[in-house]
């Protein structure tokens, strides 16, 4: 009986098996050609699709096709190149492909741990690429000079050669709508006054009335929006008082809330303050006392690496969790209750709330968002005949402390993508020559045109490419071009080895307070387990703890 | 005679408050399984339209909680079982692999994982149960203590031993380095035989019964039932399984897998819930559907099995 | 003198079959256990450079951290002990408890056991990641929405609310757990033999006195084994929390078993750096771990196993 049992159960799979494996053979199984041309000479190159896309890398693929269509020199025989673009395969993040083989013969990812790659031998030396002229591009100079001088240092710290570019920019902030904010009035006159856009026809006026922003210069993309910390706050209750809810946000992940607000950091210590945190070396002004009005009494202090965790002391990490305590530290800013959104949720409910009984004003979440969004903004083309293009999103720049201090933005990219050449290319020199190409002021300019993101280097977009960006994708050229940009990368070996101490989260958010560590100030707030203060004390407290741990060998 | 006995527990007349109180809390166990079940099949018949944008008296609110209002569609399955592919290279060019074909893939990875699972845990589980030498006790306590150690990054040393060995990529090298002992099902073969007394070897010893036939014509028979459990315990994690498969099998992907890379994608036709839920269900029904119809098998096999007394 | 020469025959025949049903299955951890994870094991005497990618040997270093983490003053690890064994409370004593008293009810085929079984065992059977995405919806999105339409009152999210967070993970933990256990007990019930209960029947015995006097001490041995199992793991238990959050969980919220895969699968922020560290946690885990696993096997055996 039992035997029988287990007969039955197993003949039964083996012949289902075998019936739907012989029904359809290997039925749906399609073999394609990746676009492999055998006449001319061929390269694939593979990108995660998420943020950015992949169309901005199959224009320039037909570029690039278009300028060396009667190359010779790249395969004996050959005419003409081929680039494949795999934009099938989602799943080329650095995660997944530090742990498989490489199949394509160039990556542009995200996710990317840098020396796990260089280290597992996996990716090409590039650094006749980084270091040669590009003067076949019309150009003077060399893509390294194009580098921020931390990627430099990083990037060569193992052996002085470079293995991959940095890709594009990650900057957390908070996304406004720009047609809610005309329509309701959520700009700054001169006079500090809320200001509307009534009428089309009015438009000369209401743009010649915004206050300058948060930079001080008027005629610029900032016009109307908060200069200060004060203004910033006003606003909010200027929404709310609306009925409109300020900030839609992802319930689930949480940390965009973090990584959002730690933008008022960077801009408040400026690129040199900020930069301390990778470099350890210089003078930075420090809180010495929290005075019970809330303001803050500063010295300056040398930082060495000896001394690295004092970074926590820094007015801008105060100021930073003072104004989050501000925003996020009770609900009133949030609709009155917390939410459990996923990020794309987060998306869509900010983009169809202004279908819905009440309109969300900013989002709190990523630039590569509006790509992200792109379901939602398909179904309501379909459902409301609605382009995503008709709608106008803008990049809230970080106001200040005061408006003394107006001026550009400093700028915290959360960079972790890069590019990179596969070590068994199969035309290693077709491979560097796109390598190049992609990285002329003039294809960078055309992928932050077409993705509203910039990449991580020096160059500028051209105003004709800038013309086909979407109305975010303007307001943040505009702010990347005024503003310095810091990478959380440096060849201190200190930070190199601990990314534990140091990584883009710990470092910021790892607080101790009466014997409790915590990591995320939005979680705490919300809870009511600490205020700005304790927590900004709990930073210091933290890492001092942890900076025993640390092999600060040079 | 054992069937009776249990038609007499049965037919049992009075008032039970002991399972009264037990089926309460099944009832609403029951009851939170069928409602998240209910709702994840609502969701797949809902147009994502609905479920995300549905409109009341002008007002865009979604209907994510209640039942369809606009009407029932299958639409999401057909959209998941369209795009359920996983992509393979294989050199210039890319294989799509189908939901069909990652079935079989599943199948001959589930099943010959489970079975090599199964046959050396229990054979490890009879060896060390079963004969009394120092070393036995050894194996038990070393496979506690692998139990308990959590092992660190050894992923690639493992794929490098594979791929010397000339086993990695392969279904034959996946069930091989599967086939371990160091785990529960070990504890449990062990437990089962231990609780078999002597006797029932010792007369077949006198009669002259050599050790493999003791073992394959008595012990094993009457272990069957767990073997049969143990076995489709094992296929049931493996079948649900894409981590393993993707890394040490990556040309072979399985329905898990396809399954994971569904979850994913980008694509805008496929990038909402009701359809996500529609492709992990497609992936979940042919097991589903085994297990609905050998439910009652399994129970049989249970009852029927094993040593009484 | 016949009998002895037969049984020393016998002895060495055993032996023989003995070594040849072990050599394979051994064969195999020595290659995919002790050769694949050698140096793992040896990494909690390692520090890494990721320069030069090398582990160098540093012995004190990753005990002495340890030793650091578990007394100053902030601690991860003292709130991951606690977790690890909240979890272990109900996901092991509770869920046992409750697979053992749902096998006693499907044993004893009581009014819609058979449906009942379907449903206990029904999670086990579906991709975690469906449950997953499943329950994180109903108690992140739906619930709180539920309850503000029938009562007007507005709730956090139970994932998110700083009090509800761990009981809502430990309900889903024991939610999923009993698939296995059912099997294997009520495996175990059906191999009762009829005339002990017939005779406990015959004596008036209650459906309660049945079960504890006669049906968990007959089929302890199995549940033994179970609870020996989930001891040992008691400090690789992540609690799905990786699959809930990522690695987005807060300090006070972590386990053992989580703060370990933490340190090993961020691959992005980490790469190698903490495989030493998370070595080291391992080992000492076990230290701890398995002299528990023996002291609980040996009390619940009793002296079975001298």
């Amino acid at each position: 009986m039992k035997n029988r049992g287990i007969s039955a159960l197993i003949a039964t799979l083996l012949i289902s098996v075998a019936a739907l494996g012989s029904f359809i053979g290997c039925g749906n199984t399609v073999i394609e050609n990746n676009g492999y041309d055998a006449t001319k000479a061929n390269i694939s190159v593979a990108t995660y699709n998420g943020g950015v896309g992949y169309q901005w890398l199959e224009e320039a693929a037909s570029r690039f096709e278009e300028k060396y269509k009667d190359a010779t020199h790249f395969e004996e025989g050959k005419v003409g190149v081929k680039i494949s673009v795999d934009k099938d395969k989602q799943f080329y993040t650095g995660e997944n492909l530090s742990t498989s083989a490489l199949t394509k013969d160039m990556y542009f990812t995200e996710g990317v741990d840098y020396y796990t790659f260089v280290n597992a031998d996996k990716v090409a030396d590039i650094t006749d690429v980084v270091k040669g002229s590009l003067s076949t591009y019309g150009e003077t100079g060399t893509i390294e000079a194009k580098l921020d001088d931390s990627f430099k240092s990083f990037l060569t710290a193992k052996d002085n050669k470079y293995y991959m570019l940095p890709f594009y920019d990650a900057f957390y902030g908070f996304v406004y709508d720009v047609d809610l904010f005309e329509e309701e009035g959520f700009y700054y006159d001169k006079d500090g006054d809320f200001l509307a856009l009534r009428d089309e026809s009015q438009r000369e006026d209401f743009e010649a009335n915004k206050a300058n922003g948060p930079d001080g210069e008027h005629g610029t993309y900032d016009d109307g929006l908060p200069a200060t910390y004060k203004q910033f706050l006003d606003l909010l209750d200027q929404i709310a008082a609306k009925s409109c809810i300020p900030f839609c946000y992802s319930g689930s992940y949480n940390d965009y809330v973090n990584k959002a607000c730690r933008a008022f950091i960077a801009d408040y210590e400026g690129y040199d303050g900020f930069k301390l945190n990778y470099t350890f070396d210089g003078k930075a002004n420090l809180v010495k006392e929290i005075k019970a009005d809330g303001s803050v009494v500063t010295e300056e202090v040398k930082i060495t690496p000896e001394n690295g965790y004092e970074l926590q002391r820094q007015a801008g990490k105060y100021y930073a969790l003072k104004m989050q305590e501000e925003i996020f530290g009770t609900a009133k800013y949030v609709g009155g209750s917390w939410n459990g959104y996923d990020y794309t949720v987060a998306q869509s409910e900010y983009i169809k709330s202004k279908y819905a009984s009440t309109r969300y004003a900013m989002l709190v979440e990523g630039v590569w968002w509006e790509n992200e969004a792109n379901p939602t903004f398909a179904e309501l083309e379909i459902i409301k005949g609605e382009k995503k293009e008709s709608r106008r999103f803008g990049f809230m720049p970080m106001p200040k402390l005061k408006a003394e201090l107006a001026g550009p933005q400093t700028m915290f990219s959360a960079n972790s993508s890069f590019a990179f050449i596969n070590k068994n290319c199969q035309n290693m020199e077709l491979a560097k020559e796109f390598m190049r190409f992609l990285h002329t002021d003039a294809e960078m300019s055309k992928f932050n045109a077409k993705t509203s993101i910039s990449r991580s280097l020096k160059y500028e977009v051209k105003n004709e490419d800038k013309a086909t960006a979407t109305h975010f994708g303007k307001t943040l050229i505009d702010m990347r071009k005024q503003a310095n940009v810091v990478y959380p990368y440096s060849s201190v070996k200190m930070v190199i080895d601990h990314p534990e101490v140091f990584s883009q989260t710990a470092w910021y958010f790892n607080s101790s307070i009466d014997g409790n560590s915590f990591k995320n100030p939005f979680d705490s707030f919300k809870n009511r387990q600490s205020d700005a203060k304790q927590y900004f004390n709990g930073l210091y407290a933290y890492q001092k703890l942890m900076w025993s741990n640390l092999k600060l060998g040079k | 005679m054992d069937q009776n006995g249990k038609i007499k527990a049965v037919k049992r007349p009075s008032v039970n408050v002991f399972a009264i109180a037990i089926a309460v809390l099944l009832v609403v166990y029951m009851l939170t399984m069928c409602i998240t079940l209910f709702w994840t099949i609502m969701t797949t018949v809902k147009t994502n339209a609905e479920y995300e944008f549905y409109e009341e008296a002008g007002i865009m609110v979604g209907n994510k909680l209640w039942l369809p209002k606009t009407g029932i569609s299958f639409n999401n399955y057909g959209m998941a079982f369209k795009f359920f592919y996983v992509p393979v290279q294989e050199g210039m060019y890319t294989v799509q692999y189908g939901i069909f074909t990652q079935f079989i893939f599943s199948f001959l990875y589930s099943f010959g994982c489970a079975a090599s699972v199964t046959v050396v845990s229990l054979v490890m589980g009879y060896a060390t149960a079963r004969f009394k030498y120092k070393f036995s006790n050894f194996i038990y306590a070393f496979v506690l203590v692998t139990m308990a150690l959590p092992i660190v990054g050894s992923m690639p040393s493992e794929i490098a031993v594979a791929q010397n060995l000339g086993i990695f990529d392969t279904f034959p090298g996946i069930w091989i380095m599967r086939g371990s002992f160091l785990n529960t099902y070990f504890l449990i073969f062990f437990a089962q035989f231990k609780t078999i007394p002597k006797d029932y070897t010792e007369a077949a010893k006198i009669d002259g019964a050599d050790p493999l036939s003791i073992m394959l014509k008595i012990i094993v028979p009457l272990a069957m039932s767990t073997v049969t459990t143990v076995f489709v315990l094992t296929f049931i994690s493996f079948w649900n399984d894409f981590q393993i498969p993707m890394v040490y099998i990556p040309s072979y992907p399985v329905a898990a897998y396809g399954m994971y890379v569904f979850q994913n994608t980008p694509i805008v036709e496929i990038a909402n819930t009701p359809t996500r839920l529609a492709g992990i269900f497609l992936m979940a029904l042919p097991i589903v559907i085994f297990y609905a119809i050998f439910n009652k098998q399994l129970n049989v096999n249970l009852s029927a099995g094993g040593i009484k007394g | 003198m016949e009998a002895t020469n037969k049984k020393q025959k016998g002895d060495r025949g055993d032996l023989i079959f003995y070594c040849c049903l072990v050599a394979l299955p051994l064969l195999q951890v020595a290659i995919f256990y002790f050769y694949v994870n050698f140096n793992s094991i040896l990494m909690a005497f390692k520090s890494y450079d990721r320069l030069s990618d090398t582990f160098y040997w540093d012995f004190g270093a990753n005990f002495s951290r340890f030793w650091q983490e578990l007394t100053m003053k902030s601690s991860i690890l003292i709130d991951a002990f606690k977790n690890s064994f909240i979890v272990w409370l109900f996901t092991s004593v509770l869920g046992t408890v409750l697979s053992i008293v749902f096998s006693y009810y499907i044993f004893k085929k009581w009014a819609l056991s058979k449906t009942f079984k379907f449903f206990l065992f029904l999670p086990s059977v579906l991709p975690s990641i469906l449950l997953v995405i499943v329950f994180k919806f109903f108690v992140n999105e739906a619930i709180p929405e539920y309850i503000s339409h029938f009562t007007g009152n507005i709730i956090t999210p139970l994932l998110l609310g700083k009090d509800s967070l761990m009981p809502t993970i430990l309900f889903y933990n024991v939610w999923v757990c009993f698939g296995a256990q059912l099997l294997i007990y009520t495996g175990a019930m059906d191999q009762i033999a009829p005339e002990i209960l017939e005779a406990g029947k015959v004596d008036g015995v209650s459906c309660v006195r049945e079960f504890v006097s006669i049906v968990v001490p007959i089929i302890l041995p199995t549940v033994t084994t179970f609870v020996i199992a989930n001891v040992a793991t008691l400090f690789t238990n992540q609690a799905n929390l990786y699959a809930f959050f990522g690695d987005k969980v807060d300090y006070s919220n972590y386990t053992i078993g989580y703060y370990l895969f933490v340190l090993v699968n961020n691959k992005v922020d980490y790469g190698k750096t903490m495989y030493c560290y998370a070595s080291t946690l391992g080992i000492i885990c076990t230290l701890i771990a398995f002299p528990l696993t023996m002291l609980i096997r040996r009390l619940l055996n009793g002296k079975e196993e001298d």
